[in-house]
């Protein structure tokens, strides 16, 4: 086989796949751009030396970054990261102007993934704000700590919005939490007003109410001492180790420690 | 300065400082960012907070354009000029040069046999050919470049699966994620594609699974509290022993009336927001193991060592027999007696080493830890099981 030959059907077979996937229409373009000059050309060093007089000789390696930034453009737009896709077309506006942008410029892909960041991080931070919520309503009765947490927390929030309220009313944000409405109405009042005033309350755990019982239990401690010996008797049980199953519908199987 | 944050600056200053070029515009640049990046450490007092600064100020990208200019200027100066005499069109084996030495470094994992297949099938189709365009023709059509890729990242990620507990769906769901983005994924820029379309998923999916999980540590703790070592054992204990000194006695008792009313508000919580009731927690595989308090001996989450091995029971009957119908603190050390459950004891040291010797056996069959093995560039070690049987519990599973 001709070089010539088989140099277009290797470049048609980068056009084939490249085609074939939505992500690379850049580098499809591109491998279609050279099985054009080739199909004009005798040989392939008239290919290449006609390529020099446009884009195609140096542009394989900037149809590359641009499908990539392409894709992150694709899956910012179904995420509904306006800013990132907005970004990504930008990017791509400058490597159209200059095959070397990427090389010039490599800190473009960290301000790309800085930006994505601030998606990812808003929803990190606003499921902390559930977990700072769970943490204090178990008990009530460590407000700071759970105002301190919100207080970090909260400077997660910056994408779409940095208002909790704002966010707490989206469909997106309240499909990040598995609870009833009931239960997230109360999360995020509690929120709003930690954020707004400061202020948790808390529950002050008394054991005041059951005083009677306490004292019950001490005047009877003698007529339990049979009842507490005999369990004390009972031999103490040795530590096992639970090993997981070997599939996800499997069962622990404990094991003790001789 | 902070001289936390100085040691961190001075890495970056040092790195401009190894830049050689004699473009005076160049350095001068240089100059320029080692003053601002000084004056922006100058103006920061917290160290943990001053990368993440740093990169927001925009100086990392600046330190890195700068860089990549610099070393692409002194490339272009040591290129040789266009010429085609001198050009030399590399043969397969000069191609696949780079691919050997990737090869060389991952065949010393041979549990990594899925890319490596990819690179003996690379090597074979090289050595068929003494043409570089035919062979790359064959290696495109049977798509080995991506598959070099593909297969060894799947591979890897198979692998790590194996190390982690099935059940523990907060800690799998990411590698599961991840193993069907690659699988979807025709090419690298389709890589960065279904990763990114799983970015918000990976965050908020292991999320939501560790909300149930959450809400029955916390349940689990004010149980323990309530009938373990600290609770009502110790106040069995001090009336069986008759050493019942009166202010730990009805500081515990007083300990036993609060972690009480701390579980049923719990136990509201939970069915209140979850819509779980103690039943359902204690009939899931997984969650019901929450409730007490383990540490993962082996692996990602392979084996855990706990105490008691009737604890769930325990915890179980404490529940509904004590919590929910509320009985009185005297009721609830009678009843106690009845019960064959025993007393319990927390972990130990001695213990753990052998609960992580039990898994070893059990589980050095898996690939990941065969994987550990190699990566340690040790053999295989095996707990020898001397000092201790292995005997499944009555009602556990066995393999």
């Amino acid at each position: 086989m001709s070089d010539t030959k088989i140099t277009k059907e290797l470049y048609g077979l980068y056009v084939q796949r490249f085609g074939n996937c939505p992500r690379t229409p850049y580098q499809a373009e591109y491998y279609k751009k050279w099985l054009d000059l080739l199909n004009e050309c005798s040989s392939n060093e008239e290919a290449e030396e006609k390529s020099k007089q446009n884009w195609l000789y140096t542009g394989g390696a900037a149809a590359v970054a641009m499908d990539r930034v392409f894709a992150n453009k694709q899956a910012a737009q179904e995420l509904g990261w306006t800013d990132v896709a907005e970004y990504c077309d930008e990017i791509i506006g400058k490597i159209k102007a200059d095959p070397y942008y990427t090389f010039t410029h490599s800190s473009l892909w960290i301000d790309l993934q800085a930006k994505k960041n601030g998606w990812i991080r808003t929803i990190e931070g606003f499921h902390r704000l559930f977990v700072d919520f769970m943490e204090y309503d178990d008990a009530r009765n460590d407000a700071q700590r759970a105002l301190a947490s919100i207080a970090e927390d909260v400077k997660m929030l910056s994408k779409p919005s940095s208002d909790f309220a704002t966010l707490a009313a989206m469909p997106k944000f309240r499909a990040l939490i598995d609870c009833s409405d009931e239960y997230y109405r109360e999360f995020t009042d509690t929120v709003s007003k930690a954020i707004a005033t400061g202020n948790l309350d808390t529950i002050q755990w008394s054991a005041e109410s059951c005083k009677d019982q306490i004292d019950e239990l001490w005047n009877m401690k003698d007529s339990l001492t049979e009842e507490c010996r005999h369990w004390y008797s009972q031999e103490v049980k040795k530590p096992t180790v639970r090993l997981t199953p070997e599939t996800s519908d499997g069962k622990y199987k404990l094991i003790e420690i001789e | 300065m902070d001289p936390i944050i100085q040691m961190m600056l001075q890495g970056y200053i040092d790195g401009l400082d190894t830049l050689k070029t004699s473009d005076e515009a160049i350095l001068q640049e240089i100059e320029d960012l080692k003053k601002e990046m000084t004056a922006f450490g100058e103006s920061q007092n917290d160290s943990s907070t001053f990368f993440t600064n740093f990169q927001n100020a925009g100086l990392m990208g600046k330190y890195m354009d700068l860089s990549t200019k610099v070393n692409l200027a002194a490339q272009a100066a040591e290129a040789p000029s266009e010429n085609k005499q001198e050009r030399h069109i590399p043969t397969p084996s000069e191609w696949l040069e780079p691919f050997r030495t990737a090869y060389d470094y991952i065949k010393n994992y041979p549990i990594r046999e899925r890319g490596l297949a990819v690179y003996r099938k690379l090597f074979e189709i090289g050595d068929k050919h003494t043409n570089v365009t035919e062979f790359l023709a064959e290696v495109e059509r049977e798509n080995l470049l991506w598959k070099l890729c593909s297969e060894d990242t799947l591979g890897i990620l198979d692998i790590t699966l194996t190390g982690m507990d099935p059940l523990y769906k907060g800690l799998t769901y990411s590698t599961l994620r991840n193993i069907e983005a690659w699988k979807a994924s025709i090419c690298e820029a389709d890589a960065y594609y279904q990763q990114d379309l799983f970015a918000e998923d990976n965050v908020k999916y292991p999320a939501r699974l560790l909300q149930p999980e959450h809400y029955v540590i916390c349940l689990g703790a004010h149980l323990i509290a309530y009938r373990g070592p600290q609770g009502k054992e110790r106040i069995m204990e001090m009336i069986a022993t008759g050493n019942c000194p009166r202010p730990e006695f009805m500081s515990k008792a007083a300990g036993m009336v609060i972690t009480k009313q701390q579980a049923r508000r719990t136990l509201d919580i939970i069915k209140k927001s979850l819509g779980l009731t103690f039943d359902d927690i204690i009939s899931d595989e997984f969650l019901k193991w929450k409730l007490i308090s383990t540490s993962n001996v082996y692996g990602l989450s392979r084996a855990y060592i706990q105490s008691n091995p009737n604890i769930l029971d325990i915890l179980a009957d404490t529940v509904r027999n004590e919590i929910i119908p509320d009985i009185s603190l005297v009721d609830s050390i009678r009843r106690e007696a009845s019960l064959n459950f025993g007393r319990w004891r927390m972990p130990e040291d001695p213990e753990y080493k052998k609960a992580e010797d039990i898994a070893r056996q059990a589980y050095q069959h898996l690939p990941y830890f065969q994987y550990e093995d190699q990566l340690n560039n040790g053999s295989i070690h095996v707990g020898t099981g001397e000092g201790f049987d292995i005997k499944p519990l009555a009602g556990t599973s066995s393999r």
